[in-house]
């Protein structure tokens, strides 16, 4: 069992590490990859469980852009052949048509049909509540970018409430195949056990999760809250 | 040209002060945000002290805004200061129309102002220090500040060409702010005896911000800050003027250029060396000797009220700012616990009272924060207080604190009910800005369980 993070010295922000220390509890056999901006990424040249990559400075974006465009079209048939993978956060426009900025037009990969818009003065604060597979997911936003596309036939959650790829949309982020891009950010496997289990499913190696009780009993708190008409989205 | 306009929206916010201080509230915000209402160049019109000092960065800027000011007091100055409160547009608003006449004039000569980082790009074009110290550049709320990158890049856009700037030697990140201004280095050398910190979860300078290959550091404190080379275009960390060089028993010793100085020292820790340290880099570029700032030490130190400890019996109960949603400065505070010597307790009280009334509060922070400090045998309980205390048991549980040592309660007061102060020596209370209020009274439930102690600050 192999999982590769993607550029963790810069895809590290907003408590996303969480997500990679809860994996590395959950996998305690599997090789970590952690794939370094100068480096090849392991996927190009061998077989890998899962692909990762978190949120990171608007800088940032631009230069794993470059680095990834060369493996775009490896990225693209890995997809195909359901390799899962989670972009987490602002991860994910790096997947997409490109991002407008102040400054201009970034040309990202091309994998997901949408452009990311950026307000930098803008920031948006929130939180989501949507189903996947039968589960409801929840999960927290803190975003310059929105994004505008059509996700209604390959999003991934389908929102209940708070915003999907933007305000007005139905569905959040996108799935295809084992492929997740969601802009719910932070420490999303271990606030939805449920969603992890799905995860480690589609990898192969799905299992009773670390401390899964609390886990559970963290979301059924949580998940109390965001149903609550009162609470603040 | 001070309009007519200008004069109303004065008066009406001078009025508010006063109605404000009728109600016993401090006046530090509002009364600036009327003025700017009435009159939206209300801040560029009104009269400004001649020397304008800014303190900003994401952690310190209080205390060394405070320091400053008290020195420069002490030493005979007239100082206009922001130190009841208020750092953003409206609550510099408020301290500069605090300082001057009902006419206009204005009365100070120098203004010590403390800056929120985020909010400078809306008081620099009108409000233009002439030295901007800066602390440290830090991650801090994912809400407001997002990245240690993003604050940079504002106040890089921001700072006004006429700043003199003082920044600290071991952040790359601060020192990225400048671009042409004028500018020299405060900083602390390895002190001796000083072991390299541990492993934080957060680095936010690994690569070289000149050419992006991986930096070495000579020296890591924590975090990001130390002192660093580049191997492969050969930059370092920028040579710090001012610089402090040995710490111990309550003296401070700085190197100024070549001369190494005494200095009276309140407090023990690191963030007190470098927050005193910045201080006296200040203070002595506004044109103090070393012996007056040396004087003024002695009676004008680091304001306690973010740490406080009371003795019962052998036993003592501290209370300390951990600043919820700020990873960098909650971990500061895990590094002094684990240092302190003997057994201890630890009751965490940082939920954002804010989230905790409207919203589910976004708790990705505590992933990015050092709880693994907190799992070492010494530390024999830990109990987290408030609506998150679950979430908190689970950090605890991934970091590797044994099940049995955590202790949680969904509300704060009573959650000091389950802190077994009789297996510590010391029990930390932990609490946020906006909670100091529940944690002083589960600090009184504690004290009046732990029965016939003598109170005795620190």
């Amino acid at each position: 069992m192999t999982v590769e993070i993607l550029y963790p010295e810069l895809g590290n922000l907003f408590g996303d590490t969480g997500n990679v220390r809860f994996l590395k509890a959950c996998l305690p056999e599997a090789e970590f990859v952690e794939t370094a901006l100068t480096d090849t990424p392991a996927f190009a040249s061998r077989a890998v469980d899962l692909i990762y990559m978190g949120p990171m400075s608007e800088s940032a974006q631009i230069k794993v852009i470059a680095a990834l465009t060369p493996y775009k079209q490896r990225l693209q048939e890995l997809t195909e052949q359901d390799l899962p993978m989670l972009f987490i956060g602002n991860a994910c426009e790096v997947l997409c048509n490109g991002i407008e900025t102040p400054n201009g037009f970034v040309e990202a990969l091309g994998i997901l049909p949408y452009t990311a818009k950026q307000e930098m003065i803008k920031r948006y604060n929130g939180l989501t509540m949507g189903t996947f597979e039968g589960m409801t997911v929840l999960g927290f936003r803190s975003q310059f970018t929105f994004g505008y596309g059509d996700n209604s036939q390959h999003g991934f959650l389908t929102v209940v409430r708070g915003a999907g790829l933007n305000p007005q949309a139905e569905k959040e982020g996108f799935r295809v195949h084992n492929l997740i891009a969601t802009y719910l950010l932070g420490p999303v496997l271990v606030v939805n056990p449920a969603f992890t289990h799905w995860l480690l499913g589609v990898m192969g190696c799905d299992r009773p999760l670390p401390f899964e009780e609390d886990l559970q009993k963290a979301y059924e708190i949580r998940l109390k809250e965001f149903e609550d008409p009162k609470v603040k989205f | 040209m001070m309009t007519l306009r200008f004069y109303i929206a004065l008066w009406a916010a001078k009025c508010a002060i006063l109605a404000l201080r009728l109600l016993r509230r401090n006046a530090t915000h509002y009364p600036g945000v009327i003025a700017l209402k009435l009159c939206p160049d209300f801040l560029k019109l009104l009269k400004k002290p001649q020397t304008i000092i800014g303190v900003t960065g994401t952690n310190g800027k209080t205390t060394v805004a405070n320091l400053v000011t008290d020195i420069l007091t002490d030493q005979g100055h007239k100082v206009l200061s922001n130190r009841l409160g208020g750092n953003i547009l409206g609550g510099i608003t408020t301290v500069l129309l605090r300082g001057v006449g009902v006419f206009g004039g204005c009365k100070y000569p120098m203004a010590v102002l403390e800056m929120d980082e985020r909010s400078s790009r809306l008081v620099f074009p009108h409000v233009q220090p002439d030295y901007l110290l800066c602390t440290n550049l830090f991650r801090d709320s994912f809400k407001r500040n997002a990245h240690s990158e993003y604050i940079q890049s504002i106040l890089k856009k921001g700072i006004p060409a006429k700043s003199q700037l003082l920044l600290n030697a071991d952040d790359l990140i601060a020192c990225g702010i400048r671009t042409d201004n004028d500018c020299s280095y405060f900083g602390v050398a390895r002190l001796p005896n000083e072991e390299a910190g541990a492993e934080n979860i957060i680095r936010d300078v690994s690569a070289c911000p000149q050419c992006g290959h991986p930096l070495t550091y000579d020296f890591c404190r924590y975090n990001h800050v130390g002192q660093v080379h580049c191997d492969h275009c050969g930059l370092r960390s920028p040579h710090a003027a001012v610089q402090a060089v040995w710490a111990s028993d309550g003296v401070l010793q700085v190197r100024i250029e070549d001369t190494v100085h005494s200095f009276p020292l309140t407090g023990d820790n690191i963030t007190d060396i470098y927050n005193t340290t910045a201080a006296i880099a200040l203070l002595t570029k506004l044109g103090l000797t070393v012996e007056q700032i040396a004087d003024s030490l002695t009676r004008c130190g680091i304001v306690k009220s973010r740490f406080d400890c009371v003795k019962v019996g052998d036993k003592q109960v501290i209370m300390n700012l951990a600043k919820g949603q700020n990873p960098i400065a909650c971990s500061r505070v895990f590094d002094y616990i684990r240092k302190t010597p003997g057994k201890k307790a630890v009751l965490i009280l940082v939920d954002d009272a804010g989230d905790a009334a409207t919203t589910s509060e976004n708790i990705a922070w505590i992933h990015e924060a050092d709880f693994e400090f907190l799992n070492q045998d010494d530390i024999v309980q830990i109990v987290a207080g408030g609506v998150r205390c679950q979430d908190y048991r689970v950090r605890l549980l991934l970091a590797g604190v044994p099940a049995e040592k955590i202790g949680t309660y969904p509300k704060e007061i009573p959650a000091a009910d389950l802190v077994d102060f009789e297996a510590a020596d010391t029990i930390f209370i932990l609490y946020d800005v906006y909670t100091i209020h529940l944690a002083n009274g589960a600090k009184q439930r504690l004290l009046s369980r732990m029965e016939g102690g003598q109170s005795n600050d620190r």
